[in-house]
């Protein structure tokens, strides 16, 4: 008992998991874990706990991503594009992607931190010009060869993702980067005045976020052997939502944690899905997750007295 | 015959497992200006906040000039004639004087739904006036105010009601001398009119020369009433620690030498405010004591030194020739700072001590790039044991601390940085006399190993106690430079300050 109350907060996220899926389990027959589905199911999932988990990142020094998706996209689209006009091997375009957003991260961050804009306003910036950007460029959805599928294999995206969280999990718990990250969403102030290089880590951040989304976004190429003009619109909204309902403050902090975006990552996904398995009308569903979010935020809040959205 | 105004009878709070109050009786009568005093968390400001309606007691009974009294928010102990003034800041950025001063009150200048601003204006003017700070327009946005004004506004906001009691929580710990002047002519208009004023301070000249009686509390326990004739420091601070103090409360040497190689330089330092061209510079070994007015530039000095704010104009720089433009360059070179505004720019207050002591040494205890809890534990522990820092473990929030242990893990954060140089604004601030005899002792260790102190304090007595070489700065500038030395009083030092 005692064990519990005092880790209420780390558990309850795993009992929401728990729920929705035992929930959807139940309304959907067994169904929301037909092979077909699953195979759907876990895509979206890998995408999303990556970008999720690379927005963490920025959030927890007290930052904000808006532009998550737009830079998923639009990294997507150039190497696509490059693919197509050049032939040349399709390993390149992860290197492609991670470039990609690195030059959209690091214009991003630069602007953010040297000129002290609210992160608020330059992501959504960002977002808007990438989303521009695509749309321009693009004429319709880019469809890639079948050898692009190479990548498409689960062996290696498993590697990859568990190479990927558990570096995320060291940089963010046992690096003085990661504690000097989240110290400053904590205060910065102090963070300051204990001799931090604010600007310094607060770059890093974005360094790491920008090459965890180039990668979810080549993986997310290859499986799909598509780009659409769409891909990754909404993202940012998904990500914001799974940090929530993982358990971390969208403040940042010290309570920060690289769990909380990628339990939060995977309720957002099965909900999504599971909602239209349980055959939900799709134009219901995001009014579902509107409520669920809500109630999830009020109990939260009232429980911890904390304040969610930034300062 | 004076009558009684608020009587609290058996208080009781808790909150969790701590006894913030474990029974106190405690009457004010009309006419008094009533000190009270205590250690922190001895539950001074626990029994103002319920009599001033914060929160409710968990036991007891409160009676207002004799009737059943339980307010149930701030709001309503107003209307019913208690206000209190908060240590914290309680005005409200982003809008003029007389809209915080009759904030919730706009309903008295409103005619057909429209607020006739001028009117308002002219009657917080009036307030102001009163006040004896009638130099704030009432006019002028809050934010343009400094915090001894933005405080000024507060109590004028407060006094428009016209209370009968009023409650002064360590207010004046952050005024400097016009602004007390001010709290205490407010104070004896009060008392004379037959009202009463509970006057909440650390500082024991203050509560002596300006109150007609003096409670002291310990451990939520109330100790003892003292009436003006038995108001003698020694008892007083002895009722407050519950033992005689023992050992030196300041240091008891009159050595005053220090080593004549310079550790901190300040060169022709303008910052387009106050210092015009200022220069100083720091020995090893050394305990400078810098005092003066607020607004003299003593604490821009401090955060220039340590790269906070950037001077305009010349340059910090230490023995080996490193100019310091941020505060990671200081705290690379092993300078340290302490802030005058300990929650706010010192402190993570959610975060644990642990985590707050290790900020600046995490590079220290890096080993292959990594962190490791047994050395991040060791560090902490080490500083706990030191600092004696009264916590159940390091893991601790420290937003739960009191006040002087809260200090003592900043003290400990740059200690365990093996700081060689510390810059502290007014470390003592808020803080109880143990923790303070244990700061004073803890700083004159660190000079005797060599390490140098900027010690800036709006305190004389401790610059006095303490300094090795005592700079008083007026407008910005130096006015006077005293040796260590047994003559030194504080009226001398407050000629050169004024």
């Amino acid at each position: 008992m005692e064990f519990i109350k005092k880790h209420t907060n780390t558990i309850l996220p795993f009992v929401g998991l728990a729920v929705v899926i035992i929930v959807l389990w139940i309304l959907s027959a067994g169904k929301i874990f037909d092979p077909a589905n699953l195979n759907n199911i876990l895509d979206q999932c890998y995408t999303i706990v990556i970008l999720s988990v690379a927005c963490s990142f920025l959030y927890s020094h007290g930052g904000f991503d808006l532009a998550v998706g737009g830079i998923y996209g639009l990294s997507m689209m150039v190497s696509g594009l490059i693919f197509l006009s050049t032939g040349m091997s399709i390993w390149l375009a992860l290197p492609m992607c991670i470039v990609v957003s690195l030059v959209c991260y690091l214009l991003m961050g630069t602007v953010t931190v040297k000129l002290r804009l609210p992160a608020f306003i330059t992501s959504l910036c960002m977002q808007f010009i990438c989303r521009g950007i695509v749309t321009t460029v693009s004429e319709g959805n880019i469809n890639l060869p079948p050898e692009f599928s190479a990548g498409d294999n689960w062996v290696i995206k498993i590697v990859v993702l568990v190479v990927m969280l558990a570096a995320a999990y060291i940089l963010l718990h046992r690096t003085a980067f990661g504690k000097n990250n989240r110290a400053i969403g904590e205060n910065d102030v102090a963070a300051r005045q204990s001799g931090i290089n604010i600007d310094k880590v607060r770059l890093i951040a974005y360094v790491i976020a920008a090459v965890m989304v180039g990668v979810a976004g080549f993986f997310a190429m290859s499986s799909a052997r598509t780009v659409a003009t769409l891909a990754g619109s909404g993202f940012e909204m998904d990500v914001i939502v799974a940090i929530v309902l993982g358990g971390m403050s969208l403040n940042g902090g010290m309570q920060s944690s690289v769990r909380a975006p990628i339990i939060g990552a995977l309720i957002v996904v099965l909900l999504t899905n599971g909602l239209v398995i349980i055959g939900v009308p799709s134009t219901w569903s995001d009014l579902v997750i509107g409520v669920v979010f809500l109630i999830v935020i009020l109990f939260n809040y009232k429980r911890n007295k904390l304040g969610f959205l930034p300062r | 015959m004076s009558s009684e105004l608020i009587r609290a009878v058996n208080i009781v709070k808790n909150f969790g497992l701590t006894k913030a109050l474990q029974g106190v009786d405690f009457t004010l009568n009309s006419g008094e200006i009533r000190g009270l005093i205590g250690e922190n968390g001895s539950g001074k400001s626990t029994i103002c906040s319920i009599i001033s309606g914060v929160y409710g007691c968990d036991s007891g009974e409160l009676f207002l000039k004799g009737e059943a009294y339980k307010p149930e928010s701030m709001v309503d102990a107003q209307k019913k004639g208690v206000a209190m003034i908060l240590q914290e800041m309680g005005t409200i950025s982003g809008i003029r004087v007389c809209d915080n001063i009759f904030i919730g009150k706009e309903a008295l200048f409103t005619r057909n739904g429209i607020v006739q601003r001028g009117k308002m204006r002219k009657a917080a003017q009036q307030i102001l006036d009163d006040l004896g700070a009638g130099d704030i327009d009432a006019w002028s946005m809050i934010d343009t105010l400094n915090f001894e004004n933005r405080k000024l506004v507060e109590i004028a906001r407060a006094m428009y009601d016209d209370p009968d009691i009023l409650i002064v929580d360590e207010t004046t710990t952050a005024l400097s001398q016009r602004g007390r002047d001010i709290i205490y002519r407010l104070c004896d208009r009060m008392s004379s009119q037959g009202k009463g004023v509970i006057f909440i301070s650390h500082d024991l000249d203050e509560i002596m020369e300006h109150c007609s009686a003096l409670t002291v509390l310990r451990d939520g326990v109330l100790i003892d009433t003292l009436d003006k004739n038995r108001m003698e420091p020694d008892l007083i601070k002895s009722l407050m620690v519950g033992r005689e103090m023992v050992g030196d409360y300041y240091r008891s040497d009159y050595d005053g030498s220090y080593s004549d190689e310079v550790v901190l330089k300040l060169t022709d330092i303008y910052d387009g405010r106050t210092l015009k061209g200022f220069n100083l510079e720091l020995h090893k070994g050394e305990i400078l004591g810098i005092g003066g007015l607020s607004e003299c530039g003593m604490h821009e000095v401090g955060r220039l030194a340590f790269g906070i704010e950037k001077p305009l104009r010349g340059k910090v720089t230490l023995a080996d020739g490193t100019e310091i433009t941020q505060p990671y360059v200081a705290t690379g070179k092993r300078v340290g700072y302490i802030s005058k505004n300990r929650d706010q720019e010192s402190l993570m207050i959610t975060a644990t001590i642990l985590e707050n002591i290790e900020l600046p040494s995490l590079k220290d205890i890096t080993r292959g790039g990594l962190l490791f809890r047994k050395d991040e534990k060791a560090l902490a522990e080490e500083q706990k044991k030191l600092l004696s820092i009264k916590c159940n473990n390091v893991d601790q929030p420290v937003k739960g601390l009191s006040g002087g242990n809260k200090q003592k893990v900043v003290f400990g954060r740059w200690i365990g940085n093996k700081s060689e140089i510390l810059i502290l604004d007014c470390p003592t601030r808020g803080v109880d006399i143990g923790v303070k005899q244990a700061m004073y002792q803890l700083m004159y260790k660190l000079k005797k190993e060599g390490k140098s102190i900027i010690l800036i304090s709006e305190e004389l007595a401790e610059i006095i106690g303490m300094s090795d070489r005592i700079v008083i700065m007026k407008d910005g500038a130096i006015g006077a430079e005293f040796a260590r030395s047994e003559q030194i009083t504080e009226h001398m030092l407050i000629e050169y300050m004024i």
